[in-house]
Order: structure tokens, then C-alpha cells, then sequence
């Protein structure tokens, strides 16, 4: 009976730990080697709040020993956790450094922090660690009634960690997590900064570590630097891996049976029971092992990352765990009809933008100052220049581009279109020049901050949020709001989920005019190369951008799917009313969506009209029928 | 006077070590672009191999070109049977890094089963100290030295001068290019690999015989430092590497003689720390960030 109940209770740790790790891991992909050192920190501030003064007699040297009751002990832990995750968060998240460098710096982390422990014996006793912490409850009961006690309390806080990150995961900002995982540029470019949500979900994590850290010590009344080495951080994450990463239950379930079997197993092999420190090494090594086959074969684990929204889930009557999206029932009934979709007309009429834009770049580039219209330029780009190194990729480049309107930037390879897209969604910084969206210079602003005044963009390979379904990546790209706070999506999930709810009608009934209605709740990283296009404009059309700068479209889709995608780029521009720039080198493309064409060549813009009137353009054949070889022999 | 040139001179052999590790890890990342956590386990092996093989010989050398064959094993095995495939399937890199943290506790524990968990001894000659200039070197800090310099010639002329080196080149600066031009990538990459734990193997070795006794963490307590000379010297750039594993050496040796000698690796870990927050290409890095060319 006692031995079970001294299981269930680490037990209880390792699921407690293992939903920490699956916040900062599953959700958000951050793979933190120094996630024990939070528990390490969660442990020493409970054992030094606890613990009487240090003396002479007990033969140990900490800092502090304020005797606090144990509650107060174990907030102290969680929050020194937290502010050490804050700490360790804001400097390395900040970078945006590669998976690689990420991982290299927590374990940087985690070994600078043994080292300084295991060496400042005044700090928390040296590699001896601390020993003789009090217990929480007092001496007088059983050891049967205490060890019952302390289970009923590990067991209590493992629900309810269990329960705030099954929310956070479900909630708006856990999908918002998701997205970063899964491709953290995409998040940018519809206003999100993805450090912020990073840092957020590292401290929550960090602390539910401390937590897990400041019960063990109480538990088992000493913590020295042996208890947390590297290894425990990849058993947690073994835990997590088996039941499935992102999956709160999963891996809960998994801690559980793999704690269970490691506690039972020992006594059958001999050789590791006779030997406790091999037993450790023999354990870690074996979930290792564990870990490694799963990735391997199976590398979702048991239990699949719940996706899919809320708000639709709950609609259709209960919340499910671990179950594949589509082996739910279908919706009934579509939220709107398709006959309500948009009938857009083949050839449509040449907005009144258009026009405004072709008088707009001629005054431009006749180096007259741009006539002062009553409304700012939708985009506006002044004297762009950028160099890499010697070489000018973009040489005092200028236009206009009204709102409303739909130019057509071509140009052969090298020839610095996708450069200057690069600066004008803040991706790049231009040596000299300026960027104007809706007459704001936003010359220096993050690609973030552009995508607050409407500016957004997509790339050359299709990025979408592979993990999240279809209808998921229309709601992480509407704006946050409110709606994606942390403490939201924890606390007030009906409330996240009701505002989801509300994004969702226009979410449906965009799918159905982009043509991704039969595939709404399938993963984005299952859809086709034009689909995924398909499926990046309708993000466009939720995030509420007023201005997208399209870099080749079309690369990357078959030619039968071209056509559906030339008539969405139209619909963007013309039902929308999205402003658009489109890089595009299939010449009939863009002579079909866009009845002005900026035209560039090494650099500079060289020519500008309609694509007939530049076809017989000299500057224009040189830059894309290669006259430039015998021009250059000439010189 | 006397302090300072026998901590640099301790820095020169320790940062010898640390070269012929980051030269290792620098060789494989640049062909399989990503960290290897379990590189550290290829040192160990090639010292517990030392000392298995002492039950037989008691030549040290012949010991030692014994562990370089099983890390260059060990190196081919792994990369064969636990990484390729995740390489050739996973776009996340992310998962390769768990995988190779998770091959590192293996061997770890691997090496826990078969030698225990304690400390093991190599017996080494014993050997006199003397001084060269101002430096107090024993006979196996010289031989120490003498076989880093030794790697890093070889190493240099096998990659200049043979076809497997211009192969070698061709697919770290681009894999997909070289393939297309009839470059064997998957016999490059294996060889590499074995390249990769010969140096590693003799890192390793030298470990062993320069500390003595040892445990099963001998390589995971060097990986920091390696990953730091990587990445100061510039990641993929084998002749940074081995530059930055001498200074590291030499840095982490001065700083320790001055401070607390239990310090002298946070040191190292506070450079590469710094250089990967301020300058992640790397100290030695002149051309754009986005060039990983060789030199």
C-alpha cells in the first residue's frame, strides 16, 4: 500500500514535468534542453524558503532559511522559475536563432548552472546538495496517512496543471503557438510577433517545471545536483514523444505507464538492481531508446496533437482529446450557403484604381514629383536602393501603387524583384530609400508591424502552417485581438472560444470562394502546391490585409490549377478590394490580371505599361530576350 | 610570469584536444548540417576501447589506433542505422537535434552497463616534464600536441588534394548541386562520418591518456567546448574550428588559473554563448553570413 502510494506520487511528478515540457516542446516547438534546470530552480527556492537558518551543526551552507510554511515555499519556487525562464526567455528567444543554436544555448544553460551550484557551496551546499527539508504536513500522522495526504496534493495540482494546458493548447493562443512551430515567418507577416507568444509560453512552462521541482523537494526532502542532469530532460521528453507531442493527455498517460514500468522493472534485472547509479543510467538510456523508436515509427506517438478549432468543436457538442479531426461527423449544414458565394464576372472591368495607377507610376518615372492625390498611395516606394556586398540588387527603385490597384512587377532572374519584395515587407533593410504604406513611412518597421497597417505577403514556396488544419491556418491568420491572450485561452477558454466563433462565418465562407471547403479540416501539410496557394489567399483575405505583395504565385503549382489560381488573384483584388503587387515571370499571367506592368532589369525599373506596349519596348526584350550579351560586347 | 606561461602552456594542449573534437564536428556538420549531441560519446568510446584493449596490449599506441577504428565504427553505425534515416525524411531539424540528444544518453548508459559506473584508469607511461621556451610540457603533452598537428596536416591535405576532399567540399558548400553533378553523396557523407570519428576517436584518446581516469561522461563534459569551438570558428569551417579550439583551450586554461579552476569550462560557454547572441556566423567569419565556404 505505501509502495504504491510512493509510486502514484512520482508519478504525479513526472506528468506534472512532462506537461510543462509539453507546453514549451509540443505547442511551441522550442526544443529546451535547460527545461530541468526550471525545476532545479523551483526546487532549491522551495528547500531555501522552507529550511530553517543554516547552522553550524547541521553541517550545510545555503543562502536565506526563512522557515516559510510550505505553500508559500512552493509559490516562491514556481515564481523563481518563472522569472529564471523570463530571464534565460528574453535573451536567447530574442535572437531568433536557429533550432540548432537554440538547443545549444539551454544546454549552455543548464551546464553553466550545475557548475556554478555544484561550485558555490554557499549558495545551496555545493554537489552535496541540501538535505533535512521539512515536510509540508505535520510529524504526527502515519507515514501511510502522510504519503496519502501528499498524493491527494501532487494529484490535486497534476489536475489542474493538466486542465490549464489542456486550455492553453486548445485555446487561440496555443494554435497560435502551433503556427510558430510549424513555420514562424508566416506568423510575422500577419502582424504577430512571434517572440512574445515564445517567451509567454517558456515562462508557463518554466514554472509548471518549478512547480514539479518544488513538490519533489518537499517529497523527498533533499536536492543536490546530481538529481538534475541532462537526461532527466530527455526522459521528460520520451514521456511526451510516446504519448504524442502536443497531446496534453498523451503525454500525461505516457509519464505515467513509463514511470510505473521504470519503478517495477528494476527488480527483475539484477545487475542494475545491485547497482543504483546504474539503474539511473540504465533507465534514461532505455526511454532514449524508446524515444528514438518512436520518432522512428511512429512519430505522431499514441495519441495525435488535437487539432482543429474550438469553437467548432464545441458547437457540435463536446470537447473530444486525441481524436483526428475528420473521424468527427461532418457539419450538417455549412455555416453559409454556397449560392451566397460571390459569382465574379470573367473578364472584370478595370478598377478606377488601375487607371489612377498608370498616370501615377508615369509621373513617377518621368522623374516628376508623383502628383499629391487627396489619398495616399495604398504602397509607395521611394529611392529603394539595397546592396549585397559589390553588388546593387535593387538600384533608387520608385513607384506608386494606389489602393485598390494591381501592378505587375516582371523581370528575368536576378533582376532584384523578389529583393525588393523582400524590402518592402521589412524582411530586408534597404541601404537607402524609403517604403510608404498608406503615406506612413514604415522604412524601419519590423515585418510585423507593417502587417498592422495592412501590408502583408507571401513567398516564392508556399508557407503554410503544416500541422493546423485548413480552417486553423484562417484562424491563426485573422488578427489576435484580444482572442489569443495566454491568460484568456487558461482562464476564460468559452470566452477565446466564442470569440473564434465569431471569425468563423467569414472564415467559411471564404473557403468556399477560394474552393477549400471540401478540404477545410484536412492539415494544411496534406493539401496540393495549389491548394496551399489557395489556402495562403484566404489567410490574406482573414487577416484583413489591404495590401499583399504576391512573390511568384504560380511556382510551384501545376498548370491545370493555374487557372483557379490567376481568377483568385483577380477575385483578391477585385471582390476583396486587396491591393495588390505581383511578381510573376509567366508573362500571360500577368497580362491577364494586371493592366499595368513595372518591368526590371539589374536593378532598376526600366520600362512600364501595359505588357503589349512593353513587349515592343527595347529595354524590356533586352532585359528578358538577353540582348544584353551583344550590348555588352559592344562595350 | 611563471603562472600565465604554465596555464597557456596547459591551454596549448588542452585547446590541441578541443581542436581535433571541433575539427570532427566541424567536418561532419558541414556535410550534414546539423549538431550531432551525441558527438562526445564518439570520444568516450574511443577511450573506454583504450582501455578494454589494455587487457591485451599494453602499448599504448597501438591502444589508441584501436579506439580510433571503434569511434570511426560507432560514427558509420549511428549515422547509418539512427540519423540517415531521419535525415532522409524529416524536414524539421529540430527532430534530428532530439534524436541525437537521445543517442548520447544511449551510449551513455551503453557505457554504464559494459564499464560501470565509475571512474576507469588508462595506464600510461609515465612521463617527465620539462620546459619548451616557457612551457612545462610533459612527454605526452608533446606527443598530445604533435598528433593535433599532425590531424589538422592530414586532414588538410586529404580534403585539398584527393578526390574524396574535392567531393567532400562540393557537397558541404551544396549537397543537392554536387549530386546533380555525379558526386556520390551518400558514400561522401559515410566517409566523413569516418573521418569524422577518426578525429573525434583521436580526441578521445588523447582525453584519456592526458586525464588518466575517466567516466562515462568524458566526451559529454567536452561537447560544450567543441560546439564552442564550432561554432566561434565558424560553423562548417574546419581551419576556424581547429584555430578556435586552440584559443578556447588556452582561454578557458588562463581564465581558470586566475579564477576557480571548477570555472574554467563557463568561460568557453560564456564565448560561445556571446558569439552565438552577437555574431552567430562566427568569429572568424570575413564573407557574408549566408556563404558557407570552406577556409
Amino acid at each position: 500500500m505505501e509502495f504504491t502510494l510512493v509510486i502514484l506520487t512520482f508519478v504525479g511528478f513526472q506528468i506534472i514535468l512532462s506537461l510543462g515540457l509539453n507546453l514549451q516542446w509540443g505547442i511551441a516547438g522550442m526544443l529546451n534542453l535547460a527545461y530541468i534546470g526550471f525545476m532545479a530552480a523551483g526546487a532549491y527556492v522551495t528547500a531555501v524558503l522552507v529550511l530553517p537558518k543554516a547552522t553550524l551543526a547541521s553541517g550545510t551552507n545555503y543562502v536565506l532559511g526563512l522557515q516559510w510554511p510550505f505553500w508559500a515555499g512552493m509559490l516562491g519556487g514556481i515564481v523563481a522559475a518563472g522569472i529564471l525562464a523570463l530571464v534565460v526567455g528574453f535573451v536567447v528567444l530574442g535572437r531568433r536563432l536557429e533550432a540548432e543554436y537554440f538547443a545549444i544555448l539551454s544546454l549552455v544553460v543548464v551546464i553553466a548552472m550545475t557548475t556554478v551550484l555544484s561550485e558555490q557551496a554557499g549558495l545551496f551546499n555545493g554537489v552535496e546538495g541540501l538535505i533535512n527539508i521539512p515536510q509540508p504536513f505535520g510529524q504526527s500522522l502515519s507515514s501511510t496517512s502522510y504519503g496519502a495526504l501528499f498524493l491527494l496534493l501532487v494529484a490535486a495540482l497534476a489536475v489542474i496543471v493538466f486542465i490549464l494546458a489542456q486550455r492553453v493548447q486548445r485555446s487561440p493562443f496555443g494554435r497560435l503557438g502551433r503556427a510558430i512551430r510549424e513555420d514562424e515567418t508566416a506568423v510575422q507577416v500577419f502582424g504577430k510577433d512571434p517572440f512574445r507568444a515564445k517567451l509567454k509560453i517558456f515562462v508557463l512552462g518554466g514554472m509548471v517545471a518549478g512547480l514539479a521541482g518544488s513538490l519533489t523537494v518537499l517529497y523527498v526532502g533533499a536536492f543536490a545536483p546530481a538529481s538534475w542532469a541532462v537526461g532527466e530532460t530527455i526522459f521528460a521528453l520520451s514521456c511526451i514523444m510516446v504519448g504524442g507531442s502536443g497531446n496534453m493527455l498523451g503525454g500525461a498517460l505516457a509519464s505515467a505507464v513509463i514511470v510505473t514500468l521504470f519503478v517495477q522493472v528494476p527488480s527483475l534485472i539484477h545487475i542494475a538492481a545491485s547497482n543504483p547509479e546504474i539503474l539511473a543510467e540504465v533507465q534514461v538510456m532505455a526511454t532514449a531508446i524508446l524515444l528514438i523508436a518512436v520518432m522512428r515509427w511512429r512519430p505522431d506517438g499514441l495519441l495525435r496533437e488535437p487539432a482543429g478549432s474550438v469553437a467548432k468543436l464545441e458547437r457540435r457538442g463536446g470537447l473530444m482529446t486525441g481524436l483526428r479531426r475528420s473521424s468527427l461527423e461532418p457539419a450538417a449544414v455549412p455555416a453559409v450557403p454556397r449560392a451566397t458565394v460571390p459569382v465574379v464576372p470573367v473578364v472584370p472591368a478595370v478598377p478606377a484604381g488601375v487607371v489612377r495607377a498608370v498616370t501615377a507610376v508615369e509621373a513617377g518615372a518621368n522623374g516628376a514629383a508623383p502628383a499629391a492625390s487627396a489619398e495616399p498611395a495604398a504602397l509607395e516606394v521611394r529611392g529603394i536602393t539595397k546592396r549585397f556586398g559589390g553588388v546593387t540588387a535593387v538600384d533608387d527603385c520608385s513607384f506608386r501603387l494606389p489602393a485598390g490597384g494591381i501592378i505587375g512587377l516582371v523581370g528575368p532572374n536576378g533582376s532584384g524583384k523578389s529583393t525588393l519584395v523582400e524590402v518592402i515587407s521589412g524582411f530586408q533593410a534597404p541601404n537607402g530609400g524609403h517604403v510608404l504604406v498608406g503615406g506612413r513611412d514604415v522604412t524601419s518597421w519590423t515585418p510585423s508591424r507593417r502587417a498592422g497597417v495592412g501590408l502583408t505577403r507571401t513567398f516564392q514556396s508556399a508557407r503554410v502552417w503544416g500541422k493546423l488544419t485548413v480552417t486553423e491556418n484562417l484562424l491563426a491568420a485573422a488578427p489576435g485581438l484580444g482572442r489569443e491572450a495566454l491568460w484568456r485561452g487558461a482562464l476564460r477558454p468559452s470566452t477565446a472560444a466564442r470569440a473564434d466563433a465569431r471569425i468563423l462565418p467569414e472564415a467559411e465562407e471564404t473557403l468556399h470562394a477560394v474552393g477549400l471547403w471540401p478540404v477545410r479540416d484536412q492539415l494544411a501539410g496534406e493539401l496540393s502546391g495549389g491548394q496551399r496557394r489557395l489556402l495562403e489567399f484566404a489567410r490574406i483575405v482573414l487577416s484583413g490585409a489591404t495590401l499583399a505583395l504576391l512573390d511568384e504565385p504560380l511556382a510551384g503549382v501545376n498548370p491545370v490549377m493555374g487557372d483557379t489560381i490567376v481568377e483568385q488573384i483577380r477575385q483578391l483584388n477585385s471582390v476583396r478590394g486587396v491591393t495588390v503587387l505581383l511578381v510573376e515571370h509567366n508573362l500571360k499571367v500577368v497580362s491577364a490580371l494586371c493592366p499595368l506592368v513595372l518591368a526590371m532589369d539589374a536593378g532598376k525599373i526600366v520600362a512600364q505599361g501595359t505588357v503589349q506596349s512593353l513587349a515592343s519596348s527595347e529595354a524590356f526584350a533586352e532585359a528578358y530576350l538577353g540582348k544584353r550579351a551583344s550590348k555588352t560586347r559592344e562595350d | 610570469m611563471s603562472v600565465l606561461a604554465d596555464a597557456i602552456g596547459f591551454g596549448v594542449v588542452s585547446g590541441a584536444i578541443v581542436s581535433l573534437s571541433s575539427m570532427a564536428m566541424s567536418l561532419q556538420h558541414s556535410v550534414t548540417k546539423h549538431a550531432n549531441f551525441s558527438h562526445g560519446e564518439l570520444l568516450t568510446v574511443a577511450a573506454y576501447a583504450m582501455v578494454a584493449m589494455q587487457h591485451l596490449t599494453s602499448n599504448v599506441l597501438l591502444d589508441g589506433v584501436v579506439g580510433l577504428v571503434v569511434a570511426a565504427l560507432l560514427a558509420v553505425l549511428l549515422d547509418e542505422f539512427v540519423f540517415k534515416p531521419f535525415r532522409t525524411r524529416t524536414r524539421r531539424l529540430v527532430t534530428l537535434l532530439v534524436v541525437t540528444a537521445a543517442a548520447s544518453q544511449v551510449l551513455e548508459g551503453t557505457f554504464a552497463l559494459i564499464f560501470g559506473a565509475n571512474y576507469v584508469t588508462l595506464q600510461v607511461p609515465t612521463s617527465r616534464a620539462r620546459h619548451v621556451g616557457p612551457f612545462l610540457w610533459t612527454t605526452t603533452d608533446e606527443v598530445v600536441i604533435g598528433l593535433a598537428v599532425l590531424a589538422f596536416v592530414v586532414t588538410h591535405v586529404v580534403l585539398r588534394y584527393t578526390s574524396f576532399g574535392r567531393s567532400q567540399r562540393a557537397v558541404a558548400d551544396d549537397a543537392d548541386l554536387a549530386r546533380v553533378c555525379g558526386v556520390n553523396t551518400s558514400q561522401v557523407i559515410r566517409w566523413t562520418w569516418i573521418a569524422t570519428g577518426l578525429l573525434a576517436g583521436l580526441g578521445g584518446a588523447t582525453l584519456a591518456v592526458y586525464s588518466g581516469t575517466f567516466d562515462n561522461l568524458l566526451g559529454f563534459n567536452f561537447l560544450l567546448l567543441t560546439f564552442a569551438a564550432m561554432i566561434v570558428g565558424g560553423i562548417g569551417k574546419m581551419y576556424g574550428a581547429a584555430i578556435a579550439g586552440l584559443l578556447l583551450g588556452i582561454v578557458t586554461s588562463v581564465a581558470g588559473a586566475y579564477t576557480n579552476q571548477g570555472y574554467n569550462q563557463l568561460f568557453a560557454l560564456g564565448l560561445l554563448a556571446i558569439v552565438v547572441l552577437v555574431r552567430p556566423s562566427g568569429l572568424f567569419n570575413t564573407r557574408a553570413a549566408d556563404t558557407r565556404a570552406f577556409g
